[in-house]
């Protein structure tokens, strides 16, 4: 059978080999078994859904978080010809998801946001037709454990019962052991579910953790970093620190500069991503919101300006590093003040029982919440739970990411090899790390200078920064 | 939105901020529409679509601690200041707001921009033949007219696309053409962030994005003007037939058609009231409204006291006229 696999590899898709995972999962799929597979990202997760395709008769639906994710997939697979794909979005008017909804059978892959799958009118067109696959992407969504807790995919569980898969496929980059049993119980999947995990361990990614205990430390070895001249990604903790910090950085480098956050429109984050996974951008300063979906593959610096929320989070956004292979630096720094702050942050952000069943009583008082406070709320009314399940989720989601905040302060405040400590806390069977220079430094000890001194990061021809261009040549460049 | 420039929304007399920030959302109710039309603030309906009320009151808030607006919360209303009237004027905030552009003319402004930016990126790709690209916009929407678009044009040569851009744009005074030309991107050219163009122009990233807004504005405006010299252009940003919504576009041409009240009541079927709010829309949004219609003239004489007499009344007075 493998070696069947792999030679329909190459004539449909010309590649040689399977990438770790790929082939376990396609055979259990083949052989009828629903599956779970925790590959890293840009392993070819969306390979195994349209391997199968031509194997399975009926719909392969997919539910996926991000429209950004949705448009880029079904895009590829029609550019490579591998069958009829249709989305369904919130920006669709009613009258083109009816078109849609109305041709279903005339697709074979459809791509659906976990909220629209909820409304009857999208179920029922789905319970129509055949449905082949259920593939839910970005899974580790549905857990409370995942750093990208999606309330609507909460239903997914029920909606899967009601629309009665053949199949059921369930993809993530990150799950822990806690993700992972989530993912299986939310979704309801039998005991039986084929599973593949790979190791969190990356051994291109090397873990540096920088102590701060200066106001302006942070300034001076940022410096240093960015000094390097290879593509860096910057993670702060708000929108603000963000633009505030571009700003700053453009002061001091030649290398162009931008700042990106779930703020900006549209058209600019989608032309940041653009510029700068055409190297034409140097850095970028982000919060969280550059994540999902950006695959710069020579990333080779990523630098946590800022503490992440947590473990989870830190895990997946060390991982947009160095995903070509080859050699990349992750720099986290660490401040005791930064650590006091986030807490505040956080209970700033918290919601009382009482604030939660006011917004159920009454959505349209915004009482004193902020922007972020109404999305989360905003988030679970779609869900239609009721109040006492969302107060109690909500509760027991801040614990949770309290728990996971101090294991990672735990993290930052060890002086083991930290590869081993991240293995130990992600892989349900952690592989025993062996150390060396290649592996992990603390400032303790090696002085930052001394390390980028003798890390070999391959450099990118930078672009500089591009003048405002005549009508004329920006037409030239255009057209001609 | 700076703070500063919401100051070029109040004037010397007080102004309800509800109706501003409801317009600039775009809420299209009649009171708030009467308002803006009061305020001369009516082009600029619909300018921030995604406004946050509650970003709104805080620099509503700043504004007041600076001293330039003083605000009335028992009629929640606000009016500038001595000091605030003179900032406005010195700084020249109202220039910065985009008089080129009417949403009633022109249609949301968001729409207009992504087709034209998408419009540009799929021809210029297909010149180079770039096949695999992630379009500009994820608007299913937009994305769905431009394909319309493209198969409209497939059998033309595709150079007098660039002939129409290249006229248009060196129509234009030359900094709009080149805040627009620089403001394009296609894989043969990459463009430039708005962060990186405001930084160019030394102005904030929402100084620029007024400014692109005013560039589409005087584009959108070449068009209107002759738009058969600019036929690819023209199909690809289309112009509202109507600045009233459908429904109420309806009642009007029914109210044009001759029809009593009776009629258009009995053919409706929808609450008197809202065909009301219909007409009134349309007194306020369409410049060649028949006030002396026997229609619009038998609903005033009905009830003189009423609502809808008095809009209209105030609307054919011009009592509101700004
Ligand atoms: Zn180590």
């Amino acid at each position: 059978m493998p070696s069947q696999l792999t030679d329909e590899l190459q004539q449909r898709f010309g590649f040689q080999q399977f990438r770790p995972g790929q082939a376990e999962i396609l055979t259990a799929l083949l052989a009828g078994r629903d599956a779970i597979a925790v590959l890293p990202t840009g392993s070819g997760k969306s390979l195994l859904y349209q391997f199968v395709a031509p194997h399975l008769t009926g719909l392969i639906l997919v539910v996926s978080p991000l429209i950004s994710l949705m448009s880029d997939q079904a895009m590829r697979i029609r550019t490579a010809h591998i069958g009829s794909v249709a989305v369904l979005n919130s920006q669709l008017t009613p009258v083109e998801k009816n078109q849609i909804l109305r041709r279903l059978s005339q697709y074979k892959f459809l791509f659906v946001a976990p909220e629209t799958l909820q409304q009857p009118q999208v179920q029922q067109a789905i319970q129509r037709v055949q449905l082949a696959l259920f593939v839910v992407d970005e899974a580790h969504c549905i857990s409370s454990w995942g750093p990208d807790f999606r309330p609507s995919y909460l239903l997914l569980g029920q909606v899967r019962q009601q629309l009665k898969p053949a199949l059921t496929l369930a993809l993530t980059a990150t799950a822990t052991p806690k993700v992972f049993r989530d993912i299986q119980h939310e979704l309801m999947l039998p005991a039986q579910t084929a599973h593949y995990r790979a190791s969190v361990n990356r051994s291109n990614l090397f873990l540096r953790l920088e102590r701060i205990s200066h106001a302006d430390d942070k300034q001076v070895r940022l410096q240093a970093l960015i000094d390097l001249g290879v593509p860096t990604l910057i993670y702060v903790a708000t929108r603000h620190q963000a633009q505030a910090l571009a700003q700053y950085l453009q002061l001091k480098t030649n290398r162009q500069v931008a700042y990106y956050h779930g703020g900006l429109s549209g058209i600019e984050r989608y032309r940041i991503q653009q510029l700068f996974l055409q190297d034409q951008l140097g850095i970028v300063v982000a919060t969280n919101a550059f994540g999902m979906g950006i695959d710069k593959s020579n990333l080779r610096l990523v630098i946590h300006y800022d503490l992440p929320a947590n473990f989870e989070n830190y895990l997946q956004e060390i991982g947009r590093a160095g995903r070509d292979g080859q050699l990349a630096l992750t720099v986290i720094f660490v401040d005791e003040t930064d650590f006091a702050k986030q807490g505040q942050r956080i209970k700033n952000g918290q919601l009382t029982t009482i604030e939660i069943q006011n917004f159920f009583a009454h959505p349209d008082d915004r009482q004193e919440l902020n922007d972020s406070q109404l999305g989360v709320l905003a988030a679970y009314a779609q869900t239609q739970l009721p109040v006492a399940q969302v107060t109690a989720i909500l509760q027991q989601t801040s614990q949770l990411r309290a728990q996971q905040r101090q294991a990672f302060w735990q993290f930052l405040n060890s002086r083991t090899c930290l590869r081993q400590q991240l293995c130990d806390y992600f892989d349900a069977k952690p592989p025993e790390i062996h150390h060396d220079q290649w592996c992990c430094s603390q400032s303790e000890d090696e002085s930052l200078s001394a390390l980028l001194q003798r890390l070999p990061l391959v450099e990118t021809a930078a672009a500089d920064q591009a003048p405002l261009q005549s009508v004329a040549t920006v037409l030239t460049a255009l057209f001609d | 939105m700076a703070a500063e420039l919401l100051l070029a929304t109040f004037a010397a007399t007080p102004r309800r901020y509800k109706a501003i920030f409801y317009g600039l959302l775009g809420k299209d109710t009649v009171s708030n529409l009467l308002a803006l039309r009061e305020y001369g603030l009516l082009s600029y309906f619909h300018l921030y679509p995604k406004l946050s009320q509650s970003k709104f009151q805080a620099q509503l808030v700043k504004l007041q601690q600076a001293g330039w607006l003083q605000i009335d919360q028992t009629a929640a209303t606000a009016t500038l200041t001595t000091a605030g009237a003179q900032f406005l004027q010195a700084q020249q905030l109202t220039d910065y707001w985009p008089h080129a552009y009417d949403y009633w003319q022109f249609g949301d402004w968001q729409l207009q921009w992504q087709r034209l930016l998408l419009g540009v990126q799929v021809v210029s790709n297909r010149w180079h033949q770039v096949q695999q690209y992630q379009p500009l916009t994820e608007s299913f929407q937009v994305q769905q007219e431009l394909h319309a678009w493209w198969r409209y044009w497939s059998q033309q040569d595709w150079s007098q696309f660039k002939i129409e851009l290249q006229t248009i744009l060196s129509q234009l005074p030359e900094s709009a053409g080149i805040l627009l030309a620089n403001s394009f991107s296609s894989n043969s050219f990459p463009g430039l962030t708005s962060q990186h163009l405001a930084q160019i122009q030394q102005q904030s990233t929402t100084v620029l994005q007024l400014a692109q807004i005013n560039s589409l504005g005087l584009l959108l405006q070449q068009l209107q003007q002759t738009p058969q010299q600019w036929p690819m252009l023209t199909s690809l940003l289309p112009l509202p037939k109507s600045p009233l919504p459908r429904s109420a576009a309806q009642t009007y041409q029914q109210l044009l058609s001759g029809q009593t009240w009776l009629q258009i009541v009995q053919q409706r079927r929808i609450k008197e009231n809202t065909l009301k709010e219909h007409l009134l829309m349309a007194a306020i949004l369409i410049p060649t409204f028949p006030f002396q219609n026997p229609t619009i003239q038998q609903l005033c004489h009905q009830d003189p006291a009423g609502f809808f007499a008095g809009r209209i009344a105030q609307l054919q007075g011009g009592a509101f006229n700004a």
